[in-house]
């Protein structure tokens, strides 16, 4: 039963992370196009 | 005469050591060396990967055949003790360096991924972060489901179910790096040799049943959904270093047990980004061709009857297989759910992927792709997921090492 439960944390936090991530790319991305340096 | 008989079979056991064994072993370790021969032969006709197939079976070979009888703690094998710790020794076993100092910490884990890292282009997982890092953390399902299927049904402890439901994330590097440190070695080498064994044969064969395995799973009127390239932002060289500098901090601060190979990772990210390109030849043509052929051949020289022919081995095999086709139906279910959400605009064979064996799992869903709609062009969108997806298995590494190590 606790490894089930480790297993089913570890996915969310997986899933957390990768949300986390992907929030990161995306304000990364705006702050290079605003101070310039972008595409 | 008797006398005579008797000398001249020591003479001949004592040069030729394989025959002073138990007939039983000498079968089991004749029918490994063929084995060997067989994956040699796969290898060379490209059916499985040569640049790890060649050096690991003619390994075996070698070591199934070459036995020394009173070398190390029964192994016999001259070329790795597996249960070395006689200093005074290092001199007898050639490959010893390499499996002491770069196996069992995991830094040969890290040299490969240097060189993945300098080969790997991070456009498309920044042109679509959310898309690409959701689907591949849909496509760890195996590794998830894994685990406790390991532990419940297969009698594994959380520590070595942990090591085995990592084959679900199809990087063999992390399989390696996380087995060294979750697993007790050399207590448990066998075991150790066997996830590793069973996982790089299992990426080699990949693409084999992953193609299959996605026409089954996602209806075949998705898989010839059209995606447009034209859609794609651009990146640039200045936005992939930043990311890279400010993702690998952020990962190292959350998941400290993965932090090797993620700087590994990265740094031969931003070496690449960054142009220089010296450290680009060093880490693409030299570390990785080295540090592979490496472990393939200290790998090989692994598998004897004493490290793999046991029931273990069995167990993995049906694990390793489970691990990676949950994975692989979680990353069809999450193409098919992100079809959905975009209202038919991704291709859900961006789902399976996320599975991270870079670059074949990209270029699996694109061969299908175009095999239901020959003007798509799948690979470079695929290639979001599959990066990803080396990080997320990165990830529940750190996650199940900080659990279970």
């Amino acid at each position: 039963m606790g490894v089930l439960v480790d297993a089913l944390l570890s996915y969310i936090t997986l899933f957390a992370v990768a949300v986390i991530i992907a929030l990161l790319v995306s304000v990364i991305r705006k702050v290079i196009r605003y101070v310039g340096g972008g595409e | 005469m008797s006398e005579v008989v008797s000398e001249l079979v020591r003479f001949i056991t004592t040069i030729i050591g394989i025959l002073g064994l138990p007939p039983a072993e000498i079968a089991v370790r004749v029918f490994l060396a063929i084995a060997g021969a067989v994956i040699v032969y796969l290898g060379y006709k490209k059916y499985l990967e040569p640049l790890i197939m060649i050096p690991m079976g003619l390994g075996m070979i070698i070591a199934n055949l070459a036995f020394i009888p009173g070398t190390g703690p029964g192994s016999g094998n001259p070329h790795v003790d597996y249960n070395f710790t006689d200093w005074s020794a290092i001199w007898y076993y050639w490959l010893q360096p390499f499996y002491t100092l770069m196996f069992s910490n995991g830094l040969i884990a890290c040299l490969v991924f240097f060189g993945i890292g300098s080969l790997t282009d991070i456009t498309f997982l920044m042109a679509r972060p959310y898309v690409s890092f959701i689907l591949a953390a849909f496509a760890e399902l195996g590794t998830i489901l894994t685990l406790p299927i390991a532990a419940a049904f297969f009698g594994f402890t959380p520590k070595q179910a942990a090591s085995i439901a990592l084959i679900g994330g199809a990087d063999g590097p992390i399989v390696l790096f996380a087995s060294a440190k979750l697993l007790d070695l050399p207590r448990e080498l066998n075991l150790f040799v066997a996830i590793n064994v069973v996982g790089y044969l299992y990426l080699s064969i990949l693409y084999m049943f992953q193609e299959k395995l996605d026409e089954l799973t996602i209806p075949k009127k998705l898989l010839a959904t059209p995606m447009d390239i034209r859609g794609l932002p651009k990146i640039s060289p200045k936005e992939k270093i930043v990311f890279s500098v400010v993702i690998a901090a952020v990962l190292s601060a959350l998941f400290p047990t993965a932090s090797p190979l993620i700087l590994s990772f990265f740094l031969g990210v931003i070496v690449r980004e960054a142009r220089v390109n010296r450290y680009v030849r060093l880490l693409d043509e030299v570390v990785l061709d080295f540090s592979t052929f490496i472990l393939a051949l200290v790998l090989g020289t692994l598998i004897t009857p004493q490290t793999l022919f046991n029931v273990l081995v069995l167990k993995v095999l049906a694990l390793g297989i489970i691990a990676l086709t949950l994975s692989s139906i979680g990353g069809s279910i999450g193409g098919i759910i992100a079809y959905y959400i975009s209202r038919g605009r991704l291709n859900p064979l961006l789902g399976p992927a996320g599975v991270s064996c870079v670059p074949t799992t990209a270029k699996i869903s694109h061969k299908v792709a175009t095999k239901y709609n020959p003007r798509n062009y799948l690979i470079t969108f695929a290639m979001g997921p599959n990066v990803a997806g080396v990080i997320t298995t990165a990830i529940l590494a750190s996650i199940y090492m900080a659990l279970f190590a």
